[in-house]
């Protein structure tokens, strides 16, 4: 039975379709059969670009075609299935694409499809991401998440990591003693954090100990060493978030999970934790 | 200034930047040009921490819409999306901060690059 085969990797633009013959399903079938069956199990991942191909059978006048066996139903009920996650039955699809798909899309598929780890660790975090337990908030000022206001055209590119955690939009890139006039004189944690100090946050052991209204909320310092720093902040639901320089806030690491403790997150480059602070409304920055 | 590079890489402090002007800016032009469409791809969402591609400014004379992004093999523009082969545009506008980037970043940046 024939099948309609769609490369799934546009957002905007309708994606390439194609047939592939009788012929050319049996030999998917075969390449999709020699996988364990956890290799087979790949569904399609939702990131941007390539994603994967669907296969839809192609209907007889009375019914719809077989579904390809092995793989996953796009969703529920349906005939048409996924493939993805199975490296070798994704190249033979590619393959089969003739005109449907140019050259320069194909090796960029190709490319994505030996990417299949990065594509796994992107499942990984995802998965990770949904596993994660916020901790209990104990500011009472603990501002909200909320990064439509952080994200707007006029701000995201004038407002920084420190302004994000002190949640005070500045627009003017705020630097750690800055506004005190005891600016940091290297990225260390021995000098961006008395930076801050002056201009009146102050430090403390965790982020566990009860801060009444009035009192201020949890913030997080990071380095790193010698190129840069980073503030977290901890938001009222319990998780933190941050805002990676003129780029849009998030709640989310550097692995795209949810942000538990920024001791322990993924941070990249920033690998030196160097202490939780309290900032409060009164803290001055510029 | 006609066009301006930002490496885009810091979170607390200042990304660094530079003017491209004369010769370099006439060969930027022409290696835009020459750039395949990206048919709609948006390319590699970058990471939030670290570093996140270079991002192209042009003056409004220059007649060319931005920012663009150029990241892991992509061009982004407010208006489509091309294709940076090999990742030679990246590369090529890298290096002409050698004068603005610390030497250390550089290098760390180009290594990144591949």
């Amino acid at each position: 039975m024939p099948a309609i085969v769609t490369l799934d990797i546009y957002s905007g633009v309708p994606n390439p379709s194609w047939t592939l013959s009788d012929d050319q399903v049996q030999e998917l079938q075969r390449k999709i059969g020699r996988t364990s069956g956890a290799e087979a199990q790949g569904g399609s991942l939702p990131v941007l670009g390539y994603r994967g191909f669907i296969i839809r059978p192609v209907e007889s006048e009375h019914a719809p075609g077989p579904r390809v066996e092995g793989l996953e139903a796009s969703h529920e009920g349906a005939e048409e299935s996924v493939l993805s996650g199975i490296p070798e039955a994704e190249d033979f699809v590619l393959s089969t694409a003739g005109e449907a798909v140019d050259a320069e899309l194909t090796r960029h598929v190709r490319e994505a499809i030996s990417a299949g780890t990065t594509r796994a660790a992107l499942a990984e975090a995802a998965a990770e991401a949904a596993r994660v337990t916020c901790p209990r908030c104990h500011a009472a000022d603990a501002p909200a998440y909320n990064p439509g206001f952080w994200n707007a055209p006029g701000r995201q590119p004038r407002n920084n990591c420190y302004n994000y955690a002190n949640d005070q939009a500045t627009n003017t890139f705020a630097q750690p003693g800055r506004a005190s006039g005891r600016m940091y004189t290297a990225l260390t944690c021995q000098s961006v954090q008395p930076a801050a100090v002056s201009d009146g946050l102050a430090a403390c052991p965790n982020f566990h100990g009860a801060l009444a209204r009035g009192h201020g909320w949890y913030v997080a310092l990071v380095i790193w060493p010698g190129r840069d720093y980073h503030w977290y902040r901890q938001d009222n639901v319990g998780c933190w978030s941050h805002k990676p320089g003129s780029t849009p806030a998030r709640n989310t690491d550097n692995s795209g999970a949810a942000i538990a403790d920024p001791r322990t997150c993924n941070r990249g480059n920033y690998t030196q934790f160097c202490s939780y602070m309290i900032t409060t409304r009164r803290v001055r920055i510029r | 200034m006609p066009a301006t590079v930002i490496a885009d890489v810091f979170s607390g402090v200042p990304n660094p930047e530079w003017a491209i002007t004369g010769q370099l800016l006439v060969q930027l032009k022409l290696m835009l040009q020459q750039l395949a469409t990206a048919g709609g791809l948006a390319g590699p969402e970058p990471p939030g921490l670290g570093y996140r591609g270079l991002i192209l400014q042009f003056s409004p004379e220059e007649g060319i819409a931005g920012p663009l992004r150029v990241f892991e093999g992509y061009v982004v523009g407010p208006h489509g999306s091309w294709i940076d082969q090999g990742r030679v545009l990246e590369k090529w506008l890298l290096e002409t901060g050698i004068r603005t980037l610390n030497a250390d970043i550089l290098r760390e940046l180009l290594q990144e690059i591949g």
